[in-house]
């Protein structure tokens, strides 16, 4: 791997120049598209996310659809564009990854939206990844958040999402290692790291996915980043959404 | 009018001090918002005094609890403050019928009661439901053409696409009409239309005129 | 697609009414395995593992293949997974159900992506000739917990079986038989053991989760959340997934990964000693010492 994050210890700079707890910038705007009934566009650096939102609507009529009877079922869908990464690739509907994305997504909304108010009903989460650089996950989920809130499901709390990983490599166990925030995605190929979401301002992890090998020792200390970051991520979506209600209270006392 | 915008999973405030209502929900004893929008408290009419003089003491009743709940985003109008009418079930609509099947009539409901949509919806008019009698009988292009605009009742909200709609009155059924030749039509009974000019009849489902 | 039989109400607040009397329907502790039982093929890297109900059979090949052009140092191994018709008729062949693609992706994630064995050990001539071992797994019968058995069952049957020994001489590689060479265990550089945590937070009073470890089919049916935990002996995380689900406190997340470390050292020194049980066996006269040509290992 020519990437080299060992100059992180001289001057506690990562690569794109923001130290071990910043964010990259993170921009959001809901409602984007008049069409869905919820919809937001969110970048995190550069990974950018289009996300609608349709429903609740009736249950199509498919054999072996498992439409429940007493709640709504979350289903999700993820296209990732051609030109999203530095390659032209082409991803096949097959793709196992993409997969354990959407039906992550569609438990952890499942269990945060009030789903037994919409009895024999879908909502449909599509998302359309533009762009991609690092926490792919994480980005998926804030949009989805946000499209939901626009479509106006009631849910209990946000779901936010980040990624945070560890400056040692695996097989160190120097006690130097600092955690790190958000990663991008040259950190992602070189470090290990984990996707946290969690719900509402209490630290209730609600998604935790990690793929590299990491010492359990550390896996606190990332951890802990996490949650933060999250709590960070709330934070800008909340003056996103609060802006949103404005307009509409705007709207209707005219 | 100080109204303040909620955020799911905004905290309201104690379930000891309001009731829940619509677009809340409780947690650890609380009243949370679960949508985005305006809060707003509905307080319970008070109960007027005591009707008769009371004879022995009693329990003073609870002072019903006042109701906070969020208001659903009603205004998609951007400002125009009109909530837009939608057509609902039973109520009278103007149709133009925009293309037929021998099972149904696809139509574009412009009109609702007496007043004028936006934009249109689509409707449909299946084929048992142009008539109330002799039903097996209807043929679609016996009874509307495209272009034809139609007096119909919605009798469901239908498919996630379509409204249904029925022209099963008397009253109900194409209004006004345009020959094969491009003249308009009047009717002379309640299955036909005739043409002024070419004097042809041609078939349709009447509405009977007022 | 037939849809998958749901728990009946019955069964529902029976399996509810005793959580909230800290029992579990088959009478166990809620952090208590159900019986795990190794048994090996007659042929080499043949696995059969049960856990309770649950019966995974394993089976690694090995055939000499050319490697991936931008890996010229690094031989094969893919895990395929299979969940047939014969386990559950809901299970369709050719039409990958949720629970077999995370099954697959999960052990992936744990087996491969963490290194557990050596690619590079596979490589004969670079970019040229490397070995292809390739897992396959079958499930026979379904009573939850897949993850665990599963990943049991691979690392077994990596550790049973034995490829052809090889030389090479210059362009040319020559595979022994059996009968020439005694065949080479695979070179396995960590343990990764799965350890799956079944959350129930709404069958109990507010703000309380309980958590249950290696849940039966029903349990996997009711739960409303789960976590896997990949972890080997020394403390290496390799893997989490947390799909979703109820949430969960921090804090107590970092506790199931303790308990998952304390479960997979346990799993680790069984699976040991019925490897040691098996060599035993399979050694006939003591041989087997002097036949071998490798080198101890530390690990």
């Amino acid at each position: 791997m020519p990437l080299d994050t060992s100059t992180y210890s001289l001057a506690l700079l990562r690569l794109d120049g923001r130290r071990w707890n910043e964010l990259r910038r993170l921009t959001a705007q809901i409602s984007t598209q008049a069409s869905a009934d919820g919809s937001s566009f969110l970048s995190m650096g550069n990974t950018k996310v289009i996300c609608t939102v349709t429903g609740p609507s009736e249950v199509k009529a498919a054999p072996g659809a498992s439409g429940r009877g007493d709640e709504a079922v979350v289903s999700v869908e993820i296209s990732v564009a051609g030109f999203s990464g530095v390659e032209r690739k082409r991803r096949g509907k097959g793709d196992k990854r993409i997969y354990e994305m959407q039906t992550t997504i569609a438990t952890a909304f499942q269990a945060t939206l009030f789903t037994h108010l919409y009895p024999r009903s879908t909502i449909t989460i599509s998302l359309h990844i533009l762009s991609l650089d690092g926490s792919l996950l994480a980005t998926c989920l804030n949009a989805s958040t946000l499209a939901l809130i626009d479509a106006g499901v009631p849910m209990r709390d946000y779901i936010c999402a980040t990624t945070a990983g560890s400056t040692s490599s695996y097989s160190s166990n120097d006690e130097k290692a600092d955690p790190l925030l958000d990663l991008n995605g040259s950190e992602e190929l070189e470090l290990p790291f984990l996707t946290v979401a969690t719900c509402g301002t209490e630290d209730e992890v609600s998604v935790l996915v990690m793929e590299t090998r990491v010492q359990v020792g550390r896996l606190e200390g990332m951890l802990a980043v996490g949650v933060d970051g999250c709590k960070q991520v709330r934070d800008i979506l909340d003056v996103v959404v609060r802006a949103r209600g404005k307009r509409i209270l705007e709207g209707s006392q005219l | 009018m100080s109204t303040t915008i909620a955020v799911p999973g905004q905290l309201l405030g104690a379930t000891t001090d309001f009731l829940p209502g619509p677009g809340t929900h409780i947690h650890a004893s609380s009243i949370h918002a679960s949508i985005l929008g305006p809060i707003s408290r509905t307080v319970p009419p008070k109960p007027a005094g005591p009707s008769k003089r009371l004879t022995k003491i009693t329990k003073a009743t609870p002072e019903p609890l006042p109701t906070i709940s969020i208001d659903r985003d009603i205004s998609e109008g951007h400002g125009q403050g009109k909530r837009e009418i939608i057509p609902e079930v039973s109520s009278v609509v103007l149709c133009k019928v925009t293309r037929i099947t021998p099972r149904q009539a696809n139509v574009n409901i412009l009109v609702v009661g007496e007043s004028v949509l936006d934009g249109d919806w689509q409707g449909l008019i299946r084929v048992q439901d142009v008539r109330a009698t002799e039903k097996d009988k209807v043929k679609i292009f016996e009874s509307f053409r495209p272009g034809d605009v139609v007096r119909a009742a919605v009798i469901s909200l239908g498919d996630q696409s379509n409204y249904y709609l029925s022209t099963a009155r008397n009253n109900l059924g194409v209004i006004m009409a345009t020959s094969e030749s491009g003249n308009a039509m009047y009717p002379v009974s309640w299955k036909e239309y005739r043409d002024p000019e070419t004097g042809a009849n041609e078939w349709r489902k009447v509405a009977k005129p007022f | 697609m037939p849809r998958e039989v749901e728990p009946s109400l019955n069964e529902k607040q029976f399996f509810v009414k005793a959580l909230e009397e800290n029992l579990r329907i088959d009478g166990r502790a809620f952090d208590q395995y159900r019986e795990l039982d190794l048994e090996f093929g007659d042929e080499l890297g043949v696995t059969d593992v049960r856990l309770g109900k649950t019966r995974i059979h394993t089976h690694i090949t090995a055939e000499v293949t050319t490697p991936f052009p931008d890996r010229p140092f690094d031989g094969l191994f893919t895990i395929t997974s299979e969940l047939s018709p014969m386990t559950s008729p809901f299970f369709e062949p050719n039409r990958p159900s949720t629970t077999e693609i995370l099954l697959s992706r999960l052990l992936e994630k744990t087996l491969r992506r963490s290194g557990a064995l050596d690619t590079e050990s596979l490589c004969l001539i670079a970019g040229q000739k490397c070995w292809s071992i390739r897992a396959d797994v079958h499930v026979l019968s379904h009573d939850g917990n897949l993850v665990d058995a599963a990943c049991i069952g691979v690392l077994a049957a990596l550790q049973h079986f034995r490829k052809p020994d090889t030389s090479t001489e210059g362009e040319s590689v020559t595979v022994y038989t059996l009968a020439e060479r005694e065949p080479v265990p695979l070179s396995l550089l960590h343990f990764p053991y799965c350890v799956t945590f079944s959350y129930y937070s709404s069958t109990v009073e507010e703000g309380e989760t309980v958590t249950l470890l290696d849940a039966t089919l029903l349990e996997e049916q009711l739960r409303e959340g789960s976590a896997t935990i990949g972890i080997n002996r020394h403390g290496e995380v390799c893997q989490i997934a947390k799909l979703g689900g109820v949430p969960l406190d921090a804090v107590a997340f970092l506790g199931c990964v303790q308990i998952a470390l304390v479960k997979v050292k346990e799993i680790s020194v069984f699976v040991s000693k019925r490897l040691e049980e098996e060599a035993k066996k399979r050694d006939k006269g003591g041989l087997m010492a002097e036949l071998s040509a490798e080198n101890d290992r530390v690990s």
